[in-house]
């Protein structure tokens, strides 16, 4: 008895020991990323802006820092105007934006016009509006952009009045933080409390299977995912393809741009330059953008 | 004497590898445990007691988180409520009614169904159950907590019948011919004395099941809206417009920045929570079944 008493204690004891041993591990670790985090950086560029483009931003930063190890890049979000109104101010060394800056923007800002913002056209935003086959083949096959944003903001939500079968539309999208998301709100003038999604994805693979798999759906999806079994309706009589895109005719397209205080000089110099790189721009369609032609 | 120091120094080598292997597990657990924290704090202290509401907003600011956990424990109720009929009496049959035969057969595939990946359900789930659900009840879609329940609820059976027939088992020989010899039917002994003295090593089974259904992201986030809202009414199980806290995280996490990206790390502590109380309550539950049957 007395002998498994002793075990029990000696067990104890390893435990305690095993905690202590735990607790000056995870304290050594830590305080060793910090240091690491505060040494040996030589340079550091800031970007802020619209979250449309903050997924490509964040992409090549990480990109780049690795490239370039002694240069920390670090990407906010904000919006377009925060971008604009950052990169004026200095607060960022890079605005991004996915509009093209406007004199209100700079509203307030002493010293700074439109004329010494330089823009820089990194990539190009084409979103296609994908349906049921069902939908498509009763006849739904074009919709205007005011229809679009009726359907979600939920002022539509019969297939009947656009035409289509008498069934109630489904609606499916993107989670809320994707730019994807994003880009639909400001193309149709809507926001986070007026889109009003029945199912939110985290891939456009996702939609695209949702909406497949019923005979009632409507969802948005990057270009490349259109095909056969979620047919993509045209909008104001144009269809979605890369060439509209570029050319900037269809509804649902608009570049995406950079924006610095004057000539890009030094790091900007460097990372813009990065972005329009064929590297860059293979960032630039992994994350689902349209890269520059 | 030389031999011996050798075998004792290869001894203590080996009885530090194991240890240090072990300790490894811990050191792992409250690694995650800090990083979780440590990640999640900002939230706590930008949102306070905000962060149970129900509105997520990027744009105002607003990041509650209550929505889904409602979401979670109402999937996980569902999914209970088709589990542990299905998986007591599963557990029942192979423990006491299923002649040796039968039992060696179906004891292992019924395991083989809890190491089935999380993914294939779920892909299960929106290839056949989505539709057939969206066709059947005549729903608008069938991406529903209905879903989420009934495909967890699969997921969880054979956690159940496993973890209770080894209970059941477990019930000494003595005890239950006992029962017979003074006369109780098999159904008598069964209600009567295999229930009663296995039932804490079947509410470890019925935990582990709710610990897995409650914790399983992949399939159910295949199944839901993933939209924080709580249903109107809230026990509507039909709406699409829901989600859960494990779904929800991994639906935002990829593309969230900021403290929106420390508020769904508040939500996994939340749920990490729930889950280490509800791992501790079966460990104990199921301590206890040995304690009782053992001698101690």
């Amino acid at each position: 008895m007395i002998y498994i008493v002793t075990q029990k204690e000696k067990k104890i004891g390893m435990l305690a020991l095993t905690l202590i041993a735990i607790a000056i591990l995870t304290t050594t670790l830590f305080s060793g990323c910090t240091e690491q985090k505060n040494n040996g950086t030589t340079a550091t560029l800031s970007l802020g802006g619209s979250t449309t483009v903050q997924p490509i931003a964040d992409s090549c930063a990480q990109a780049f820092m690795a490239k370039h190890t002694n240069i920390t890049v670090q990407v906010y979000g904000g919006g377009s105007a925060v971008g604009i109104k950052g990169v004026a101010q200095g607060t960022y060394d890079i605005g991004d934006a996915s509009r093209a800056a406007k004199a209100d923007d700079l509203t307030g800002i002493q010293g700074v016009t439109l004329a010494d913002l330089v823009q820089h056209k990194i990539a190009l935003d084409g979103i296609a509006i994908i349906v049921s086959k069902e939908i498509y083949n009763a006849g739904v096959t074009n919709i205007s952009k005011t229809q679009l944003k009726g359907i979600f903001n939920r002022t539509i939500t019969n297939w009947k009045t656009l035409g289509g079968p008498d069934k109630t539309i489904f609606v499916v999208g993107r989670d809320s933080s994707s730019g994807t998301y994003t880009s639909i709100n400001d193309m149709l003038g809507l926001n986070k409390t007026t889109q009003i999604l029945d199912v939110a994805k985290s891939e456009n693979a996702q939609v695209k299977a949702a909406v497949a798999g019923q005979d009632n759906s409507i969802g948005y999806v990057g270009l490349g995912f259109v095909d056969t079994n979620t047919p993509a309706l045209k909008i104001n009589g144009i269809a979605p393809s890369i060439s509209t895109v570029t050319d900037n005719t269809y509804p649902l397209s608009r570049p995406l741009y950079m924006y610095t205080k004057g000539p890009a000089t030094g790091v900007e110099q460097m990372f813009i330059d990065f972005v329009l790189s064929s590297e860059g721009q293979a960032i630039v369609a992994q994350e689902e953008f349209v890269p520059l032609p | 004497m030389r031999m011996l120091l050798s075998r004792k120094l290869k001894e203590a080598v080996i009885k530090n590898i194991f240890f240090i292997a072990a300790a490894f597990s811990v050191f792992i657990i409250f690694f995650i445990f800090y990083y979780l924290f440590q990640q999640a704090f900002p939230a706590f202290q930008n949102q306070g007691f905000a962060i149970f509401g129900t509105t997520w907003n990027s744009d105002t600011g607003h990041y509650g988180i209550g929505a889904a956990i409602y979401g979670s424990i109402i999937v996980t109720v569902g999914a209970m409520i088709i589990a542990i009929p299905l998986g007591l009496a599963g557990a029942i049959f192979l423990s006491e009614l299923a002649p040796p035969y039968l039992r060696t057969l179906l004891k292992p595939i019924i395991e083989l169904l809890a190491g089935i990946p999380s993914i294939v359900f779920g892909f299960i789930g929106i290839i056949l159950l989505v539709g057939y659900l969206h066709l059947t009840f005549d729903m608008l879609s069938g991406y529903s907590y209905l879903a989420g329940s009934l495909i967890l609820g699969v997921m969880a059976i054979p956690i159940i019948v496993s973890m209770s027939d080894d209970a059941m088992k477990a019930v000494p020989r003595d005890l239950k011919e006992a029962s017979l010899a003074v006369g109780a039917t098999q159904w008598q002994t069964i209600k009567k004395v295999i229930i009663p003295t296995s039932i804490s090593g079947i509410s470890a089974g019925v935990i582990m099941g709710i610990g897995r259904a409650i914790g399983e992201t992949m399939a159910v986030s295949l199944v839901l809206g993933n939209i924080m809202k709580i249903p109107i009414p809230p026990w509507n199980i039909f709406e699409s417009k829901v989600t859960t806290v494990t779904s929800f995280i991994v639906t935002e996490m990829g593309e969230s920045s900021g403290i929106q990206t420390k508020a769904l790390f508040a939500s996994a502590v939340i749920l990490f929570v729930i889950v280490a109380v509800m791992s501790i309550v079966s460990n104990i539950l199921k301590e206890h079944v040995q304690k009782k049957f053992k001698g101690g």
